[in-house]
């Protein structure tokens, strides 16, 4: 834990640790450590001092007393583990003369997934090469199933531990993704913008404290410590283009700024098997999308100090995003729109400060900010499309999707986000964290948010949505470190107001809040090889305003509604055989999740309303095995499965659904990879790369089914009809390939890379009946400046 | 040696975890437990039953030789449908509105295979993205479908044994320039080699999914289809708003009398007492309303409406609600509306006089009108105060009512038809 703290607090570098010892092992604190003649700080009481830098070779040197005690020159390679130890010769020396004892490595990625919690880190550094966004990492990492709505642009839900959806939080460097536009999603964001990606399967850290059910996931922005600038510009099928650029400079003064900006463009014009009408029937066939197009910009631009005597580092940044997206279909992949699009466009203001104080025993770290949205969703035309892009009827009812929208909003939200750490003792460290989130909107749709009660329409009403967060932890290191524990409880609570009806059609604000507490605990045994965690949290997701107030129109208020609640437990084991040039890594982890209150869509007409319904239980295990035969290969695979049922149904009725598949969730899934390096192929220092991942989706179902007519899980169905099975052809599973070939340069600015994707031309499914991309070549241009 | 057996050792230990994690107590098995059929039911009849669950979906069963009178639906085979509203019966082939996964627009056909299982046998696609394709199965090979996309004033014609559609009946000559013009939208009847077709002509409010007629009445078009002309259109004021919804047609003809009867729900949003809902009357013989004869619900409850038709000899059958209701302004939904509220009723033409059958009441979670089978009327209620989710059978002779049978943690019933050997 305290790793994954010290990787939280210099989140946006390469960690090092100077870890400093008398003769006699003991913590030396006090002395002052220079990197390159800049002073980084004092070794606090247990002889350390943490500060990040960059790729590079730099001299440290400890001093005392301005008295050089140690010199040398030490190698930080980002991705690895860079934790340097000094000896003093006596705990009075004058002299010059240390010994360098030991260098342990230990990565952030590897700090984080030592904590307490089911966490997996997807380090990003060694990635930047790869096409592609986010999602497509997330989706082979163990436990972890992306769904998602087509290509790029579409939406995406993240499955961890068979919850998804609202369930799991997604934030960016702590603050939820949602306050920074569709341009910043997992749906559109390349690689070259993070530096890595932390998922936290149901039991969420003190740090990212919020209302998550399921788990969450941290994308943590790329940045630097050292002068820097990257472009790369990605061409793909579909007419696809992707571009960063990445910037970061730095003065004597500490004085800093950059930007890290990206851009996305995509006709999504893949072809899809549909039906198509003729004069007298329907047939599938196989058209190319027409009305998908998606384009997305996101800039951020930064300013900063570091290291000053009232700040580690103050960091100011300004955000744009814009994101304009077609719509093309319905989930059943049925209906097709020729002309609806949903365009937005936000503005965002970020603060961020971070200071160590009294000895750096109390850490702190804050961040808010501001954001302002302008959302269109237009949905006006009075005609009709098929599949091929025809107008087949004109002056029909405004509206392809629904009864048409025009759709014009408002939003206004502020976040803010409260780290402290305090260290009682070397083993002991007290934790605190808040989340404060609101949100108002304003706006109007004289098409699709007029009341059917009194005409009004809803969204001139303005309403408002507020949740605290908080949390407060206890660790502890026992056992000679080998044991840490963290015990914590936390506090959600919320607010809003907004449009109401009663029962009698009059219309009025109504307000409604709740507050929840849930607590959690943590246990880690490290010990040799050896892994082994076991984490607990009773989880709470608030709802929100939609659930409450509903749109007045399709889905009616309910202030009744409660929070969603689950316990979530995990055990995850680790075992490590680590050689010289090859390595062996066996992972596991089984979970369990009790679901209660879970939040769900009554159908009716003319209402719909979220009630308080369903009960879900869900035991799974993922397992995930590394090996590295030698330093040129590595490979692996990971296999999760994950059985999410419906529990606890009091209506005689419906008892017949009870143990019955939680429907369109996949149950079964995993992946399986191939990846070499060789280097000084054509030249020295230049190096090759070839990748193969591929990834299996067993078949899943989109309705509920009585457990004991449930299909085994491989044979054949025999008591119903396929068409509401997924993948609906018959195959008992979906499995896709992925190859890929880059090259590195060996000035080791350039880096070329080609892939292809899906190279089965496979139908993929991952949400209802949505169909995903087939097959697509990519290729790839990373260039670094300096 | 000493690493290897410590990897064993894990290895074994979580081959050991995930193999009791992943055990289940329950065992899977398919065998039916509805084994307590019943020897006073008939050999010869296929019951065809329509369960759902909280969300609407659910499957289509058929009992042959294992019909009891408490029916666990549990392990018998099915037809998966997304919604598993009660559909229509011609012959051996079930109908209902859009396809198994509820997302396809459109009429889908059903039967039974070899085994007695419930298959899909065709479907006629809609070009219209919307719930609205009603739909009537005259004949095997004469069938009437509305696709509004295809032309509000357009009745299309298909065929129930190919699932093709065959052309169009072109009505544009009624058209008043009206945003919104349908000519069969919720109606569509045959009598007589004569199709009576609701002709509606007016606009939709925002948020509102009834269309307000820009006359106040109601109308019939009359297509002759012998001439292959329009015979007549007929109206009657004092209501509005022929028909519900698509998947529960709101007309009647009374197999004894020949007289076609057609409910009115009137604008279900205002609820105005000048314009109930109305049962109204077309005589045999006739093209147009019997302007004598209107059963009003105002005379039973108000505010409320007539959501139920069935006519068999002079009767109607029919529920009367026991409090006032309201499908917009019941505040959440399902609180009024969706009570066991809704009480079966038999209504003489002539006397007007309502008769509450003793049968289960019903909550409207079933939209099935009753049906006329051997001498029996069949009434499907879901209640939930009774416990009560199955079909009563009453005798309109005899006035003797029975339970044909209920369904056992089964879901709700959401349709029912009998199918003869």
């Amino acid at each position: 834990m305290f790793m994954f703290l010290v990787g939280l607090f210099g989140a946006n570098a390469c960690p090092v640790y100077i870890h400093i010892e008398d003769n006699l092992g003991n913590p030396a604190s006090g002395l002052t450590v220079l990197v390159n003649n800049k002073s980084m700080g004092i070794s606090n009481s247990s002889g350390i001092l943490e500060f990040s830098l960059n790729d590079g070779n730099y001299t440290i040197e400890i001093v005392k007393n301005d008295i050089i005690k140690s010199r040398k020159t030490v190698s930080v390679v980002c991705g690895q583990d860079n934790h340097f130890k000094f000896q003093l010769d006596s705990p009075n020396s004058d002299s010059a003369n240390l010994k360098e004892v030991t260098i342990q490595n230990k990565s952030v990625k590897k700090q984080i997934e030592e904590s307490p919690f089911s966490v997996q880190v997807i380090d990003f550094k060694k990635q930047y090469d790869k096409a592609g966004d986010v999602g497509d990492f997330l989706n082979r990492a163990s436990g972890v199933k992306i769904r998602t709505n087509g290509n790029i642009g579409s939406q995406v839900q993240v499955n961890l531990g068979g919850l998804q959806g609202k369930a799991v939080r997604i934030f960016k460097d702590g603050i939820p993704i949602e306050l920074f536009g569709h341009g910043f999603s997992l749906g559109t964001i390349p690689v070259n913008m993070l530096d890595r990606v932390e998922i936290y399967k149901g039991v969420m850290p003190v740090y990212l404290a919020s209302d998550a059910l399921g788990g969450g996931v941290n994308l943590v922005t790329r940045t630097s410590t050292k002068d820097f600038a990257e472009v790369s510009y990605e061409i793909a099928s579909f007419n696809t283009h992707r571009a960063t650029a990445n910037l970061y400079l730095q003065n004597k003064n500490n004085f800093y700024g950059g930007f890290n900006g990206s851009f996305n463009y995509s006709d999504n014009n893949y072809k899809v098997n549909v039906p198509i009408q003729n004069a007298t029937n329907e047939e599938y066939r196989n058209v190319k999308r027409f009305h998908d197009m998606t384009r997305s910009n996101y800039g951020e631009a930064f300013v900063g100090l570091k290291e000053k005597t009232w700040a580690d580092d103050l960091r100011l940044t300004l955000i744009y995003s814009d994101f304009y997206k077609q719509i093309q279909n319905d989930a059943g992949m049925v209906s097709v729109y020729g002309q609806a699009f949903s365009k937005e466009q936000n503005y965002t203001g970020m603060i961020n400060y971070r200071k160590k104080f009294f000895d750096d025993k109390l850490k702190v770290n804050f961040l808010t900010n501001y954001s302002h949205f302008n959302t269109k969703f237009i949905d006006t035309t009075t005609v009709r499309y098929n599949w091929l892009g025809e107008v087949i009827a004109e002056n029909m009812q405004q509206g392809e999707i629904r009864t048409g929208n025009n759709q014009r909003m408002k939003y206004n939200f502020v976040s803010s986000r409260l780290n402290l750490e305090y260290e009682l003792s070397d083993r002991n460290f007290l934790e605190f964290s808040q989340l404060y989130y609101a949100q108002r909107r304003k706006g109007s749709d004289p098409l699709g948010a007029v009341s059917v009660i009194d005409g009004v329409d809803v969204l001139t009403v303005p309403a408002t949505y507020r949740k605290d967060n908080m949390a407060f932890a206890w660790r502890s290191l026992w056992l000679d470190k080998k044991l840490e524990s963290i015990v914590a409880t936390k506090y959600y609570h919320y607010y809003t107001d907004g449009y109401t009806t009663d029962n009698y059609g009059f219309a009025w604000k109504s307000s409604k809040d709740d507050s929840q507490f849930g607590y959690l605990g943590g246990l880690k045994w490290e010990e040799n090889n050896y892994l082994l965690k076991f984490s607990y949290e009773y989880a709470t997701r608030l709802p929100d305003e939609y659930e409450i107030f509903g749109d007045a129109r399709l889905v009616k208020e309910n202030l009744d509604l409660n929070p969603e609640k689950s316990h979530n437990l995990n055990l995850n084991g680790q075992y490590s055989i680590i050689k010289e040039n090859s390595s062996l890594t066996f992972s596991a982890n089984l979970f369990y999740r009790k679901v209660q209150d879970i939040i769900f869509l009554e159908l009716d007409i003319p209402f719909n309303r979220y009630i308080n319904y369903e009960n879900s239980e869900i035991k799974g295990f993922e397992f995930e095995t590394n090996y590295a035969p030698a330093k040129w290969l590595n490979t692996g695979f990971n296999v999760t499965y994950q059985d999410i049922r419906r529990v606890g149904i009091k209506e005689a009725a419906f008892k017949y659904l009870n143990d019955s598949r939680v429907p369109n969730i996949p149950f079964l899934f995993g992946n399986f990879w191939a990846n070499t390096f060789f280097g000084n192929l054509f030249e020295k220092g230049d190096s090759l790369n070839f990748t193969w991942n591929a990834n299996y989706t067993h078949r899943f179902f989109l309705v509920e089914i009585p457990k004991n007519q449930e299909p085994p899980l491989f044979g054949s169905v025999k008591d119903f009809q396929t068409s509401l099975i997924i993948p609906r052809d018959g195959r008992i599973g979906q499995f896709s390939n992925d190859v890929g070939v880059y090259y590195h340069f060996a000035d080791k600015k350039t880096t070329v890379s080609g892939e292809c994707r899906n190279i089965g031309d496979v139908r993929l499914y991952d949400n209802f009946n949505v169909q995903r991309p087939g097959r697509s070549f990519h290729l790839k241009l990373v260039y670094n400046f300096f | 040696m000493k690493r290897s057996n410590s990897l064993r050792s894990v290895l074994a230990g979580i081959a050991a975890c995930m193999l009791l994690f992943s055990c289940s107590s329950n065992d899977d098995n398919n065998t039916p437990d509805n084994g307590n059929s019943d020897d006073t039911l008939p050999k010869n009849e296929t019951w065809i039953i329509y369960n759902g669950a909280a969300n609407w979906s659910g499957g289509v069963y058929a009992l042959k030789d294992n019909k009891s009178r408490e029916i666990n639906l549990s392990g018998l085979p099915f037809l998966q449908v997304t919604s598993s509203l009660g559909g229509r019966v011609f012959g051996k082939s079930l109908f209902k509105v859009n396809d198994v996964s509820n997302a396809k627009q459109g009429i889908n056909k059903m039967g039974l295979d070899a085994t007695g299982k419930v298959v899909d046998q065709g479907f006629l696609a809609s070009l219209s993205n919307a719930y609205e394709t009603n739909y009537l199965v005259a004949s095997a090979t004469e069938g009437y479908y509305w696709d509004k996309v295809r032309g509000g004033l357009k009745l299309q014609k298909f065929n129930p044994t190919t699932m093709e559609r065959t052309g169009e009946i072109d009505f544009s000559s009624l058209s008043e320039g009206q945003p919104l013009e349908s000519i069969g939208q919720l109606i569509i009847a045959k009598r007589e080699n004569k199709l009576y077709l609701d002709l509606l002509l007016g606009d939709k409010a925002a948020g509102n999914w009834q269309v307000t007629p820009v006359v106040k009445e109601v109308a019939i078009a009359v297509y002759d289809l012998t001439t292959n002309k329009i015979e007549n259109v007929t109206k009657m004021g004092t209501t509005t708003n022929l028909g519900v919804f698509i998947d529960h047609v709101l007309w009647s003809l009374d197999e004894v009398t020949g007289d076609l009867y057609f409910a009115s729900v009137g604008d279900m949003k205002t609820q105005p007492s000048d314009y109930s809902s109305k049962i109204l009357r077309i005589k045999k013989g006739e093209v147009n309303f019997d302007t004598t004869f209107a059963l009003d619900m105002k005379s039973y409850q108000f505010p409320a409406e007539f959501n139920r038709l069935f006519a068999y000899n002079n009767k109607i059958y029919t529920t009367i609600p026991s409090r006032a209701v309201s499908y917009y302004g019941g505040g959440q939904h399902g609180v009024r509306y969706r009570d066991d509220v809704w009480f079966w009723n038999e209504i003489d033409v002539t006397t007007k006089k309502a008769t509450r059958l003793n049968i289960p009441p019903d909550n409207f979670y079933t939209t099935q009108n009753p049906f006329y089978h051997n001498g029996d009327i069949y009434f499907l209620s879901n209640s939930t105060s009774d416990g009560f989710s199955g079909v009563n059978q009453y005798n309109p002779v005899t006035k003797e009512i029975k339970e044909t049978f209920r369904l056992k943690e089964s879901g709700r019933i959401q349709g029912f038809d009998i199918i003869k050997d």
